[in-house]
């Protein structure tokens, strides 16, 4: 890294804190502080959820995914705009005509405490833990690359998360967000043309896209019915409707973000926003990894990309230098074979297959000579292209999209868990003083708690090898249950709150047993099937404890405390 | 006590012909869907 792109990164980094602590230093009670005093227009607020979902390991992850396995990631987000639909006419009308600051305090007004409780609980956990990763996958990859010390990145970016959002609260992260995501997408942007612009002269976008197609790449759409697949047609419409609307529209992290818009309208079109332009931006991040793949087509890439992940000295070994070996070959023999008039396609493709089967042995042999090398590189081939490939200065902003994809997500985190803690456990359980100054230095004084710990996580999470598997389907273990709980409140009139408690544990006991056997091999299920039968679990079982229960119905909605 | 906003007072503020957006992103996504299909049969290796 050049002193320009320091100079960029840093500047970045530190504009966007000064801005956001800036613009909102004026916060003086509860409201302003949570709900930023209800100011955002639509565009802040689409802006503002867009950057809370993509987290830094999105931009570093999902073109890896594209390289690897072509775009049908894309079909994960399916349900989306669905699910902005459903929640835009059922859940934010509730929302707003009640005033919550949370979404589990509607459920003590449809059900009762224990339910609200309950689900704020899986929330904290759930939300607690991926607050650590959030800042530890990012961490690992730039320190790894760059060189790094991994505790001094995870310190930075969770310090200067904490640093405007305690002094901000929601308004800072949403203003900010808004900034994040500008940058993002823009080196997105920047990052894209210069994929292009690494082609050979004569390939341009149309051939780039052919080749892309030639080898596998734009395979979008997978019509089997197969449950065992991770994405398909059918897992993004219907688990991934029941996932979005779970996370979108019960998940603290996003109800805040549209709960601070200026008006039910500005709520709603922020949600429309996301809809719209939700898919397309995936596209386009699974579209440059496509066009990453071209690239590497032309330019030799290395056998594995995250070499510097291990203490083998590759070099030093004869059985990898002989895999290596053949594999910079079958590179040459492609390259000529794609650059030729004539391009034989059936040829390209088995050289292709070749050069993926000395890539498996190479990784294999690594494995043999390390039993600790984490095999999965994908995640490094977006940032070593970033690299070797963009002009110093770029390379500066790609970062700071990388930091402020971690910071956004993290940011919105943060914001949600503390205001959870305050309004669902302080303030409900433990004291209510009505002294507006105090709860404000509370929520703060928790804000940090939550950032503290989720550096700590982070910095802990190196320790336990599965922890970042663990936490990529935390969310959906518990959206499910969580998801069930909202919509019996919304749509089962005559559910009362021992029903609904009782499925709701039922539910995430079911949910649980399903990952268990699934872990252990008894059962194979895709996670994202989890929220549709966590969610339908808790109706069933909601509806059936129900016939049994009499005279335990509360009326809808309740005026009553916090 | 919780502030309760009035039902009325959320219509007549808000004139949006919320049905034609909803209708409108359910398009664009079967147009999405649509597009995709088109470039997956194009391509299939």
């Amino acid at each position: 890294m050049s002193l320009i792109d320091w100079g960029v990164l840093l500047f970045t980094l530190f504009a966007i804190v000064a801005y956001g602590s800036w613009k909102t230093r004026k916060n003086k009670n509860l409201e302003s502080y949570l709900k930023g005093n209800n100011s955002e227009n639509w565009a802040t607020i689409g802006l503002s959820i867009m950057a809370t979902q993509a987290s830094a390991i999105t931009f570093l992850s999902t073109p890896g995914q594209a390289y690897e396995s072509g775009m049908g990631f894309v079909q994960f987000y399916f349900g989306l705009p669905l699910a902005m639909i459903l929640i835009s006419v059922f859940f934010l009308p509730i929302y707003y005509k009640l005033k919550v600051y949370t979404a589990y305090q509607y459920l003590e007004q449809r059900f009762d405490v224990r339910v609200r409780a309950f689900t704020a609980f899986l929330f904290l956990v759930s939300r607690g833990l991926a607050a650590g990763i959030t800042i530890y996958a990012p961490a690992i990859i730039l320190s790894t690359l760059l060189n790094w010390n991994l505790q001094l990145t995870c310190l930075l970016i969770g310090g200067l998360v904490i640093i405007y959002t305690v002094s901000g609260g929601s308004r800072a992260v949403s203003l900010t967000q808004k900034w994040q995501m500008t940058i993002i997408m823009g080196g997105m942007f920047a990052a894209f043309f210069y994929v292009l612009d690494s082609f050979p002269e004569t390939v341009g976008l149309s051939e780039g896209i052919d080749i892309a197609g030639k080898l596998g790449k734009m395979e979008i759409i997978d019509t089997t019915f197969d449950l065992k697949e991770k994405y398909t047609l059918w897992s993004g419409l219907i688990a991934g409707l029941f996932l979005f609307l779970s996370y979108f529209g019960t998940d603290q992290s996003q109800v805040q973000r549209y709960l601070g818009g200026k008006t039910l309208k500005a709520s709603r079109m922020g949600l429309m926003f996301n809809g719209i332009l939700k898919i397309p931006m995936q596209f386009f991040i699974l579209f440059i990894g496509a066009m990453v793949f071209v690239s590497f087509q032309f330019n030799k890439p290395p056998i594995i990309f995250n070499t510097s992940a291990t203490n083998i000295e590759t070099q030093k070994q004869e059985s990898l230098l002989l895999i290596e070996n053949n594999y910079n070959d079958i590179f040459e023999e492609k390259k000529a074979a794609l650059l030729a008039t004539d391009t034989d396609t059936k040829n390209i493709q088995f050289l292709q297959a070749q050069q993926d089967l000395l890539r498996n042995e190479y990784k294999a042999e690594m494995s043999k000579i390390d039993s600790g090398y984490e095999s999965k590189d994908s995640d490094y081939i977006f940032l070593t292209f970033v690299l070797g490939f963009l002009p110093h200065g770029l390379i500066g902003l790609l970062l700071a999209v990388i930091f402020s994809a971690a910071m956004s997500s993290t940011a919105g985190e943060l914001n949600a868990l503390a205001s959870t803690t305050t309004i669902d456990f302080y303030k409900k359980f433990f004291k209510d003083s009505g002294d507006e100054k105090k709860d404000l230095r509370v929520s703060k004084l928790l804000t940090v708690a939550w950032g503290i710990l989720a550096i700590i996580i982070a910095l802990t999470a190196g320790l336990f090898e599965n922890l970042i598997q663990l936490v990529n389907i935390l969310g959906s273990l518990f959206y499910g249950t969580i998801l069930g709980v909202f919509l019996l409140a919304f749509f089962f009139k005559r559910i009362g709150g021992t029903a609904a408690f009782i499925a709701g544990i039922i539910g995430q006991i079911v949910v649980l047993s399903c990952h268990f056997l699934s872990v252990y091999g008894y059962i194979e299920l895709g996670y994202l099937l989890y929220n549709v039968i966590g969610s339908g679990t808790v109706i069933i079982m909601g509806v059936i404890i129900q016939t049994f229960l009499k005279n335990n119905t509360k009326p809808e909605l309740v005026s009553s405390g916090n | 006590m919780q502030e309760v906003i009035d039902d009325n007072e959320i219509k007549e503020k808000d004139a949006t012909n919320w049905k034609a957006w909803y209708w409108g992103l359910m398009v664009f996504l079967a147009v999405q869907i649509a597009l995709y299909f088109y470039i997956t049969n194009l391509y299939t290796v």
